[in-house]
């Protein structure tokens, strides 16, 4: 069965999330405690934009439903399949760049800024190197050490801003 | 004003603040060169290392990088067809054909020469009118604020590109973001989640560097699986006489470029727009005016003047809102507001009687700043060629580790961190979605200014909101405000039906 979220639905599908992202938020809003010493309380901008963001969803996924009744399912067929060829090869990356941030600063207050900086720097280095490039570990290891290190320097000793040491004892 | 000029000049004039300019300049160009590195990712990396400084120094420096910044897109714009910053886009169209015919040299020369030009006229504009604005603006009260920032929200329209609705929908997203953390009238909680680091809300600086830079990071990594090589063109300036251009070429251009600096420094002062939409609207405007449209596109310094004569004025005319009212002028001097804001200065009227050595610093770092940047490009030009080569894998883990530490330090706190990386997960999706970013900064900066400001008003005028119209600034705006609503909805209209007529 072919799936119901595509690039002909896309626009109906920003609606939608968006219309939801609404409701929610202006259902937050009646969490909001009442000021009784003003006139417009902290709940009534909220509550203004909860409503202008439902109406923009609206509008969206009309817009959407009209998008996709003028287009044709054939229509650049060859050019979406190259599309979404190219959209499985981006995602792995894209995923994984999140992960190692993600990762890296859990573990920052624990592991320390030198060591979660260093791994971070090495997991970007290896992800953000182009297809055409041949990716040289051992440089990647020495450039993310040295790089983590001389931040942290910098931060530490010469702008005192300060960083977490972690397990290390500097 | 000489006195003030004199205040001013003990600041920018001190060998560390030249020092600094001149750093501030390389590194700005160096980021405006290499693409999807920008001028705002510059100020947001150096806004941890003005922390030890004192405030005017501080301000030196992220003015220089503002300059250089928006000035040094023009080099991969026209050696590589690839614009360094959103403010070079226009200066592909002609910048790069031009070095395709083999007058690279000619091009950088006349981009370089007239980026300095745009910068000091808007300058000019900047020391008289900000004092006057600010001279006006003193006398806002809340009423004049939130029609202001109402009429700057509608900004929104102007940087929605293609569909309104997603640019609603970004600046929407921008002020509902605003709005967690302890309100600023009553200090009520909202949307904190029983999360205690949310009380203080979303911090500007992470806020932006999550959505410019780190999007930016993971956009490169989707690319890195699939992008192609770029060319870079080789062009010799070692052999060329002065700036490459004759000097019948150069008043050639005079009417094209002071028209282009009049809409760059106009566009600038557009609270919410900066460079990035100046540079084409004056592209369009000279190519319309020209004598022979037909030409352009196809290699003419025409193109090159009219959008880096323009780009760089906007940066003057987007400080004058910055200075005189508090509300930034493009997303550059977002960031240059969070730097005086971490220093304890409040920018707006006050600044003109409390912090004049600030005020009066930048106007003379902006003319300082662009005849350093004028110099430096032009002379180490081969130098920020060659650092175009250099890999992005191991130029962008370092302006990632740089964010980092820059949320980190503006309130030692890990929760900013997460922030950054939210909002790179945000600024990633919008750019999936084809959702402008622009917008979203605009409604998470004036957003809360209208907030206070409406509610402050209604106050006042004990909950009615006609009280409003009774001042007349405040109607003046209202009324710009309608208008500027009524023409971005006829734009809207008009270019769907010119898209349906295409079809």
């Amino acid at each position: 069965m072919k799936s119901v979220f595509n690039r002909r639905t896309k626009e109906i599908w920003i609606g939608v999330g968006v219309s939801l992202f609404a409701i929610v938020y202006l259902v937050a809003s009646l969490y909001i405690k009442k000021s009784v010493a003003v006139s417009v309380g902290a709940e009534f901008m909220p509550r203004v934009y909860g409503f202008i963001m439902l109406l923009v969803g609206i509008l969206q996924i009309i817009t959407g439903i009209s998008q996709y009744r003028t287009s044709t399912p054939k229509e650049k067929a060859e050019k979406t399949a190259e599309k979404e060829e190219k959209t499985k090869k981006t995602v792995i990356p894209v995923i994984a760049v999140f992960v190692i941030m993600i990762v890296c600063v859990a573990l920052m207050n624990k592991l320390g800024f030198i060591i979660s900086g260093a791994a971070l720097t090495f997991g970007m280095c290896v992800l953000l190197t182009p297809y055409y490039e041949k990716r040289r570990y051992a440089i990647f290891v020495i450039f993310s050490i040295v790089l983590a290190f001389a931040v942290y320097y910098l931060f530490k000793n010469v702008l005192y801003v300060s960083l977490p040491s972690g397990i290390l004892p500097f | 004003m000489l006195e003030s000029f004199a205040i001013g000049a003990q600041v920018v004039f001190q060998p560390i603040s030249i020092v600094l300019m001149i750093a501030g300049v390389i590194v700005g160009i160096i980021f405006g060169a290499i693409p999807g590195l920008s001028a705002t990712m510059a100020i947001a990396l150096c806004l941890p290392i003005t922390y030890t400084m004192n405030a005017a120094h501080g301000i030196v420096l992220l003015i220089a990088l503002y300059i250089g910044g928006i000035s040094g897109g023009l080099i991969s714009a026209i050696l590589m067809h690839i614009p360094g910053t959103p403010s070079s886009v226009a200066t592909c169209f002609d910048g790069h054909p031009m070095t395709v015919k083999g007058e690279g040299a000619k091009a950088l020369g006349v981009a370089i020469v007239f980026s300095f030009l745009g910068t000091l006229f808007s300058t000019v504009i900047l020391i008289f009118l900000s004092p006057a604005l600010a001279k006006i603006a003193i006398k806002f009260g809340a009423y004049e604020y939130f029609a202001v920032a109402l009429f700057s929200l509608t900004m929104i329209s102007s940087l929605s590109g293609k569909s309104l609705l997603k640019g609603l929908m970004s600046g929407l997203f921008g002020c509902i973001l605003a709005t967690v953390g302890l309100d600023q009238i009553g200090s009520i909680q909202r949307f904190t989640m029983g999360i205690r680091q949310l009380r203080m809300g979303f911090d500007t600086l992470p806020v932006l560097v999550g959505l410019f830079a780190v999007s930016e990071i993971i956009k490169s990594a989707s690319e890195a699986a699939t992008e192609q090589k770029a060319e870079i063109y080789q062009v010799d300036i070692k052999h060329i006489k002065g700036f490459g251009f004759t000097w019948k070429e150069f008043v050639s251009q005079k009417w094209n470029a002071l028209m282009c600096a009049v809409i760059g420094t106009a566009v600038g002062i557009l609270p919410g727009i900066g460079g990035g939409a100046a540079n084409v609207l004056a592209y369009s405007v000279s190519k319309n005016r020209s004598k022979y449209p037909e030409k352009y596109g196809t290699g003419i310094i025409d193109g090159v003047v009219a959008s880096e004569t323009s780009n760089n004025a906007a940066i003057g005319g987007a400080l004058v809102p910055m200075l005189a009212l508090g509300i930034p002028g493009d997303t550059a001097t977002a960031m240059l507001l969070a730097g005086l804001t971490l220093h304890g200065i409040a920018a707006g009227p006050l600044m003109f009687t409390q912090h004049v050595d600030i005020v009066y610093a930048v106007f003379l770092a902006m003319l300082v700043g662009s005849i350093l940047m004028l110099l430096l490009e032009f002379y180490g030009l081969r130098g920020f060629v060659a650092l175009l080569r250099i890999p992005k894998q191991y130029l962008l883990p370092g302006v990632f580790l740089f964010c980092m530490v820059g949320a980190f330090g503006t309130r030692n706190n890990i929760f900013d961190v997460w922030t950054v990386i939210f909002m790179g997960a945000i600024g990633f999706l919008f750019n999936k979605l084809e959702i402008p970013s622009a917008p979203f900064i605009l409604g998470f900066l004036i957003g809360p200014l209208a907030e206070m400001n409406l509610r402050r008003g209604l106050m006042l005028a004990q909950g009615n909101f006609w009280q409003f119209f009774t001042q007349p600034i405040a109607t003046v705006f209202f009324i710009a405000t309608a208008l500027s609503l009524v023409f971005a909805v006829r734009k809207q209209l008009k270019a769907r039906k010119t898209a349906r007529s295409s079809s």
